[in-house]
């Protein structure tokens, strides 16, 4: 990475910022900080305009949401991947030559929306009315009655917990000719009719309210509860016809999507363009611009700077400064950068393990899932996804290595002898009653656990060891020999020492003595040096502290024996699959059994235990591997380039990333 | 009078157990993720992957009861006879991966739910809620492994 800062005539400007655009090598920095040291007062103002950056996002918005309701009401199948269409530069502009249609059609699209939405409206209001009528059906009057020549006629409930004959009784008490009607009652409510005296009006409604009444008006109505509710179930579905009608139309007119998509792509390039501007600084006529570049693209964006007659100059990244992070893999690394990318990227200064730790990664999930049918089944997946989409980016990474998990699960399952379990004997005893053994080109695990288990442990040592070494390499890089010593080879000694010692009795009785001899020493070096940067009494206790780390790299060794257990896990399951199969009938019934239990049984072993092979294989790159040497937490380098969504414009390089 | 086959028909069952910490599991994180798919229908795929991570116990416990039916002969019907140490052998064999897989798929729900929570305010931090639920699974794995290791060594 270097620094990039650029002088310039501001006739040049909007060009040369759509040309850094199509290059997507340059990351624009914010300047504005800039403009309170001494030098800059005075000289220059911030660029950039807020309210256009505005406007075109409330554009972007509209434009969004009507795509969104395209996409909403859309039958036309949505693929299984998504990916950006591309296109040429050329074809994109021809299309944006009919932005104003384009336009038109999305204030069309609005128009509709919001009819639904009116639409919906009026739906919740009627069916909200007809609720508040339904208890009322069994009353007869005209609800815009509400006196006779004497008497009122009022409306209301009361908590179905009144006791009705008491309350019939109170207000006979107050006046001797109301009526009360019971209508209707439900589980929270009576609803009632009361007629009374004009002249008792407010008395009686005072004894009601005493028992809990509410007066329940129903002033809008005209005509009888049951007229009301028939016209509104009526409207109702009159409304439903439309809004089923607005619907068809919104799905009829799907093809204008991929308009809109356009658009919105040009817009967001726009509004992007508008938006960094704010990040220069201007003066009358000449703005400045600075940002990250990697040494690698220098060339490209030297040809444009010198074509718009800039001035620029590059620097190094000062010692102290936040510098984005791009990584750089080889051809087998770049997939796995996925996974370095979800834990963290690596520091500036740090190092990028991505292309050391993929063939571990691919080999620990092979040895995890350690069927070879299932390999297959994965290798074949991942390599028609990638044939048939034009996939971008994450899933790009992701879809490539699990390719090349697959392949490592083929080499793995092979070597057990894990075909689908062992679907091949059992299928061929089943059915013809003879079995066609599968031999494993190594062993068999389920057989003899305990020589995978050590040989998942040496696996997990030689990882470590890596991952140790990786650290004493940034040590010595940095010119700290005795620290990479003490730290990293003592430890080499005390692990690979203590390895001969238990169990190198097994090769040759030869190895124990040095084996134990080199352990004693690795100990010995890590308990005289292990408190070396600590004071006083600290540096007797610090070498014991020190020593007892050796409880950390034990259980980091053992962690390792999951490769052993999840890779049993699949094969025992697949046998069992197999088995269940077997067991429901011989010869052509069997045959039908075995095929149907083992679709449905290997779908589900291979897929759940698929995802616990990716899980554990980061897990071993993230604690294990990573715990040893990993500096995290560099920000990622994000160039100022075209970030469209739907379409991809070709014949324009993307930056080298994404 | 308890035989050896039976101590291990027990052990089985115990291993079998483990089904329940998943269980438990799966119901936390799944109560986790229809909160989540409330706000989000989209998201459901993911949620789903959260949720099945701590189903894995009760798969161990089963693989552990079939490995113990496989040994002793239950399936295929020619069972073998037992002493009741090689019973109780195989009994203790299967107290691991019962016993751990109950509390582990149960914490492991816990965490998955937690992963979930994420899931719905960072969609982009997903892998690193998975991973968090993975580190409990750890020690469901290590049972198991005691429990294959011991019924692999026994000599029956």
């Amino acid at each position: 990475m270097e620094k990039l800062a650029v002088i310039g005539l501001d006739t040049v400007k909007e060009e040369l910022i759509s040309r850094l655009m199509d290059l997507g090598m340059v990351e624009i920095t914010d300047q504005s900080a800039r403009l309170a040291e001494e030098d800059w007062v005075g000289l220059g103002v911030r660029d950039g305009n807020e309210d256009e950056v505005a406007a075109l996002d409330a554009e972007i918005n509209r434009v969004d949401t009507a795509i969104e309701l395209l996409e909403k009401y859309s039958t036309a199948k949505s693929p299984l991947f998504f990916t950006r269409k591309a296109m040429k530069k050329s074809e994109f502009e021809k299309i944006m030559r009919d932005k104003d249609r384009i336009s038109q059609n999305v204030d069309y699209i609005m128009g509709l929306n919001e009819r639904l939405h009116s639409c919906r409206e009026i739906i919740n209001k009627r069916n909200s009315e007809l609720a508040s009528l339904t208890p009322w059906v069994s009353y007869d009057l005209p609800l815009e009655i509400s006196e006779t020549q004497c008497t009122r006629i009022d409306l209301g409930v009361v908590p179905s917990t009144v006791d009705i004959d008491g309350l019939r009784k109170a207000i006979g008490d107050d006046s001797e000719y109301v009526s009360l009607h019971e209508i209707n009652r439900d589980k929270d409510m009576i609803y009632l009719v009361i007629i009374s005296l004009k002249e008792d009006q407010d008395a009686v409604i005072a004894r009601l309210k005493q028992w809990g009444y509410s007066p329940v008006p129903f002033r809008e109505f005209r005509g009888t509860v049951t007229e009301n509710t028939e016209r509104i179930t009526r409207e109702v579905a009159e409304t439903r016809g439309q809004v089923a009608e607005i619907e068809a139309e919104i799905t009829a007119h799907d093809d204008m999507r991929f308009g809109m998509q356009c658009l919105q792509d040009r817009l967001v390039m726009q509004r992007d363009r508008e938006k960094v501007k704010s990040r220069l600084l201007k003066t009358k006529r000449t703005f400045n611009l600075e940002g990250w570049i990697p040494s690698e693209c220098r060339k490209s964006v030297e040809d444009v700077l010198e074509e718009k007659g800039c001035c620029y100059e590059y620097r190094d990244p000062e010692e102290n400064e936040e510098v984005p992070v791009l990584i750089h893999n080889t051809r087998f690394g770049t997939p796995f950068s996925a996974i370095t990318e979800m834990y963290s990227l690596p520091d500036y200064r740090g190092f990028d393990p991505t292309d050391i730790f993929a063939i571990f990664y691919a080999l620990f999930f092979g040895l995890m899932l350690s069927d070879a049918g299932y390999g297959l089944v994965m290798t074949i997946f991942c390599a028609v996804v990638l044939h048939k989409y034009d996939l971008e980016g994450m899933t790009l990474k992701m879809i490539r290595m699990f390719l090349y998990c697959g392949i490592a699960t083929v080499f793995w399952g092979a070597l057990f002898g894990g075909w689908f379990g062992d679907f091949l004997p059992t299928f061929t005893q089943t059915v013809f009653g003879h079995k066609v053994p599968l031999n494993p080109i190594w062993f068999n695990p389920i057989e003899d656990p305990t020589k995978l288990l050590i040989f998942s442990l040496l696996f997990g040592v030689v990882h470590l060891f890596i991952g140790m070494g990786i650290n004493a390499y940034m040590l010595i890089r940095r010119g700290h020999l005795f620290d990479a010593f003490c730290d990293v080879f003592a430890w080499y000694m005390i692990i690979a020492g203590a390895g001969l010692w238990l169990g190198g009795g097994s090769i040759s009785a030869a190895l124990v003595a040095p084996g134990k001899w080199v352990c004693i020493a690795g100990c010995v070096i890590v308990l005289l040096t292990g408190g070396r940067k600590k004071k006083g009494a600290g540096k007797v206790i610090g070498g014991l502290g020190a020593l007892y780390g050796i409880t950390g790299y034990i259980s980091d060794i053992l962690s390792y024996a999951r490769l052993l257990a999840l890779g049993l896990a699949t094969g025992v399951i697949a046998n069992v699959v197999n088995l269940l199969g077997s067991m429901l009938g011989t010869g052509f019934k069997g045959c039908i059994a075995m095929i149907i239990v083992g679709v449905i049984g290997h779908v589900f072993n291979m897929a759940i235990n698929a995802l616990g092979s990716f899980v554990h294989a980061s897990r071993l790159q993230y604690i294990e591997f990573f715990g040893k040497f990993y500096e995290d937490g560099g920000e990622p380098f994000d160039p100022f380039r075209k970030n469209t969504k739907y379409v991809r414009l070709v014949n324009d390089t993307d930056g080298g990333m994404k | 009078m308890i035989t050896g086959n039976v101590w291990a028909l027990i052990g089985a069952a115990v291993a079998a157990l483990a089904g329940i910490g998943s269980a438990m599991g799966v119901g936390i994180a799944g109560q986790a993720a229809a909160g989540v798919l409330a706000e989000d229908p989209k998201k459901f795929g993911k949620t789903l992957i959260l949720q099945a991570l701590p189903g894995t116990q009760g798969i161990y416990g089963l693989l552990m009861a079939f490995l113990i039916f496989i040994r002793i002969g239950l399936l295929g019907g020619g069972m073998q006879d037992l002493s009741v140490a090689q019973g109780l052998y195989v009994f203790a064999s299967a107290l691991p991966i019962g016993l751990i897989g109950i509390w582990s798929g149960i914490a492991q729900g816990k965490a998955a739910a937690a992963g979930i929570m994420l899931l719905g305010k960072r969609p982009d931090q997903m892998a690193k809620g998975i991973i968090y639920a993975a580190m409990v699974e750890t020690y469901a794995i290590f049972g198991l492994l005691v429990s294959i290791l011991m019924l692999f060594n026994l000599g029956i």
